[in-house]
């Protein structure tokens, strides 16, 4: 039997101005369940991060209760909630002379007596902290001195030196390079395989999310929140009905966003190496072209012999030593 | 697990340091000045043995003890006020000032000024002891007021940075209402309103040394408590509040305890400019360190140390009397500042 760790019953998130209560989304009713990776996807301005406040205790909902691990929310403590709830936000610290473990020792401020003073266990969790999120190379490093995606590290030290069951992070792959982002999610992955963490995070990269998530949580403005495993959502179109656009639609087969076809004309790619194969194809889309494999409606045919390319249009026959020229004449000619 | 604590991370060496600093600056406050004073007369004087001449017994006793330990307190006072305010509104050039809590004091000042010249006719100057007691008090007054004002504004305004330009505001405001009085006022009031806003560390005379010092060090005492939420605070308000600390609440409170800090060394030394800027920056930079464990005591030496040091710097022999305090702390104060900016710069285009 599974735990719900955290509850959300008719929850209501959105602002308060002027005594004026604006709600963001439909009353939320969702579980999330122990050791497992929720990826909390949605269009910009939808709610992530109120949802994402709201459930760690920095705002009050508008209605409704949020449960943590049984128990409501609003009758923990701030203490209680602080060994609960560990949070991973997209703005860090950027005093001068903050060090890495100056950070993470803040993390185990909730246990700490009233000076703040670290025992040897602290050191400890600390040392391990840094040790599982594999920065210990970074201690004695001014913060601001780090890149992105160490500062991020740093910030997920500081989390798991709280030492909560839960993790929320707010867009942590934001402002990393594509090999940091890939590495995030392996870390973020482990911690949940290891540690049994439950980690809930937002974020915009859908092709990330539906490689490394367990579950995701499709925000909408006018659905609130469909809770489903990655492949359901895709299969059942969920991902097309919420990110596409008129320009740019969601390949379910390949599972990235490509742009709409536009008029240019359908071409068969019969190049048999499939690296090949594939590499064409992708420069073909890029350059708004259909592309396809076997079915007979084209207009023209590319195939790979002797070294080089070999464009068939309209009985006419041509020759191409290098992508890019055949690129060329594609894109003047057609 | 070295390194992790700052008592093992080679703070010792800056605190040890500082602090000789600190006494070897005493020594000179007493021994410097317009009258110089021999060691060994001052050793006689201090253990007090026989045959010192009466002349520097009074010295030491009446002007430069208490000149000396006003300027160790109103010091340390402003530097952790000012380190207080820095971390509070996570703003660099923040100062003990900023929140117009000094303007209150000079507007406490003009405003006695003004009334007694309206009441009696007579300007203030005339009043001998009573007008002492009169200046400080309505300082004191006039700092609180608009320590109060900011305190009530801070339950209502949601972000720190609302409440700083509030502040800054009032700051404003209070200069204005000064102006006008100062327009108004008498010939003599006018000289004596300047010369109380040029700062001084003789106002405070053996009389009232014991109270002066009592207060400041109760309240530097008390900012201790708050090194937990300071370190906190330092991450983000959310940061701090996911951590388990009432931002909102002890936000007040260290603004409440920065407040009086500027409000009881401003009502004694009038407004002293750049110290408590300056030295949480010294602080800093000496220790290497942003946590307040570190930088609060280290603060409270430096800023004593700094003090001292002005206030050694109006008093160099071959000037007649001294020159103002307020003129030596900015004169210091300033160009120190701009080479934090200029630092920061470089680090910028350095790694951007």
């Amino acid at each position: 039997m599974t735990q719900a760790v955290i509850e959300l019953k008719n929850l209501e998130i959105g602002y308060t101005s002027n005594k004026r209560k604006t709600a963001l989304l439909p009353l939320l009713n969702l579980c999330l369940n122990k050791a497992l990776l929720v990826a909390l996807i949605g269009s910009n301005g939808v709610g992530k991060s109120t949802l994402l406040r709201t459930i760690s205790g920095l705002q009050v909902p508008l209605n409704g209760e949020v449960f943590i691990k049984g128990k409501p929310a609003k009758m923990l403590s701030r203490a209680a909630l602080a060994r609960l709830i560990s949070l991973v936000l997209t703005d860090q610290p950027d005093e001068f002379y903050l060090k890495t473990e100056d950070v993470i020792a803040a993390g185990r401020y909730p246990y700490s007596n009233f000076w703040a003073r670290l025992t040897a266990k602290d050191n400890e969790v600390i040392h391990q902290s840094m040790e599982d999120t594999g920065i210990t190379h970074l201690k004695g490093r001014q913060l601001i001195h780090l890149s992105d995606g160490e500062r991020q590290k740093v910030m997920i030290a500081k989390a798991l030196a709280q030492d909560t069951p839960i993790i929320l992070l707010d867009e942590p792959t934001a402002f990393l390079d594509y090999p940091s982002k890939i590495e995030l999610m392996r870390l973020l992955q482990q911690l949940v395989h290891d540690q049994q963490k439950t980690i809930l995070f937002s974020s915009h990269d859908l092709d990330l999310v539906l490689r490394s998530s367990d579950r995701v949580w499709l925000m909408a403005k006018s659905k609130g929140i469909i809770d489903d495993l990655p492949e359901q959502l895709v299969m059942d179109g969920h991902i097309n009905a919420f990110f596409d656009t008129s320009s740019l639609s969601f390949d379910t087969l390949q599972g990235y966003f490509k742009p709409v076809s536009s008029e240019k004309l359908p071409l068969r790619n019969r190049i048999s190496d499939p690296l090949l194969s594939k590499w064409v194809t992708n420069a073909l889309v890029r350059k708004g072209f259909e592309v396809n494999k076997k079915s007979d409606n084209y207009s023209g045919q590319i195939s790979f012999e002797a070294e080089r390319f070999v464009w068939e249009f309209k009985g006419e026959i041509r020759y191409f030593n290098a992508l890019t020229e055949l690129l060329d004449h594609l894109t003047n000619k057609l | 697990m070295r390194g992790l604590t700052p008592y093992k991370s080679g703070a010792w060496k800056i605190y040890l340091l500082s602090l000789a600093a600190l006494v070897l600056l005493l020594f000179m406050n007493l021994v410097f000045g317009s009258v110089p004073i021999t060691l060994s007369e001052l050793w006689t004087v201090l253990s007090g043995r026989e045959g010192g001449s009466p002349s520097t017994f009074m010295i030491i006793h009446q002007f430069r003890i208490p000149q000396s330990i006003t300027a160790v307190f109103a010091g340390a006072g402003l530097a952790v006020a000012g380190l207080m305010m820095q971390t509070l509104f996570k703003n660099p050039l923040a100062d003990p000032s900023i929140l117009g809590i000094s303007s209150g004091a000079s507007l406490g000042v003009a405003l006695l000024l003004m009334a007694t010249g309206q009441i009696s006719g007579h300007a203030l100057i005339h009043f001998g002891w009573a007008r002492h007691i009169g200046v400080i008090a309505s300082a004191a007054l006039g700092s609180l007021l608009v320590l109060t004002l900011i305190t009530m504004l801070s339950k209502r305004l949601s972000g720190m940075t609302s409440l700083l330009i509030a502040g800054i505001m009032i700051a404003y405001f209070t200069s204005a209402i000064v102006g006008i009085i100062k327009y108004f006022s008498q010939k003599e009031d006018l000289q004596a309103f300047v010369i109380w806003g040029m700062g001084s560390f003789s106002n405070v005379g053996q009389q009232q040394l014991l109270f002066f010092s009592l207060v400041n060090g109760m309240l530097l005492a008390v900012s201790f408590l708050f090194i937990k939420p300071l370190n906190l605070l330092l991450l983000g308000d959310r940061y701090a509040e996911n951590l388990g600390l009432n931002t909102k609440l002890y936000q007040r409170w260290i603004l409440v305890i920065a407040g009086l800090l500027t409000a009881a060394v401003t009502a004694y030394a009038g407004p002293i400019a750049f110290i408590g800027l300056a030295v949480p920056h010294l602080a800093r930079n000496m220790t290497k360190s942003a946590d307040h464990r570190i930088l609060l005591p280290s603060s409270v030496i430096m800023g004593a140390s700094l003090a001292l040091f002005c206030n050694l710097i109006a008093r160099l022999p071959g000037f007649d009397g001294s020159l103002p305090i307020n003129s030596i702390t900015s004169l210091i104060g300033a160009p120190f500042v701009i080479a934090i900016i200029w630092k920061r710069q470089r680090f910028y285009s350095e790694t951007k």
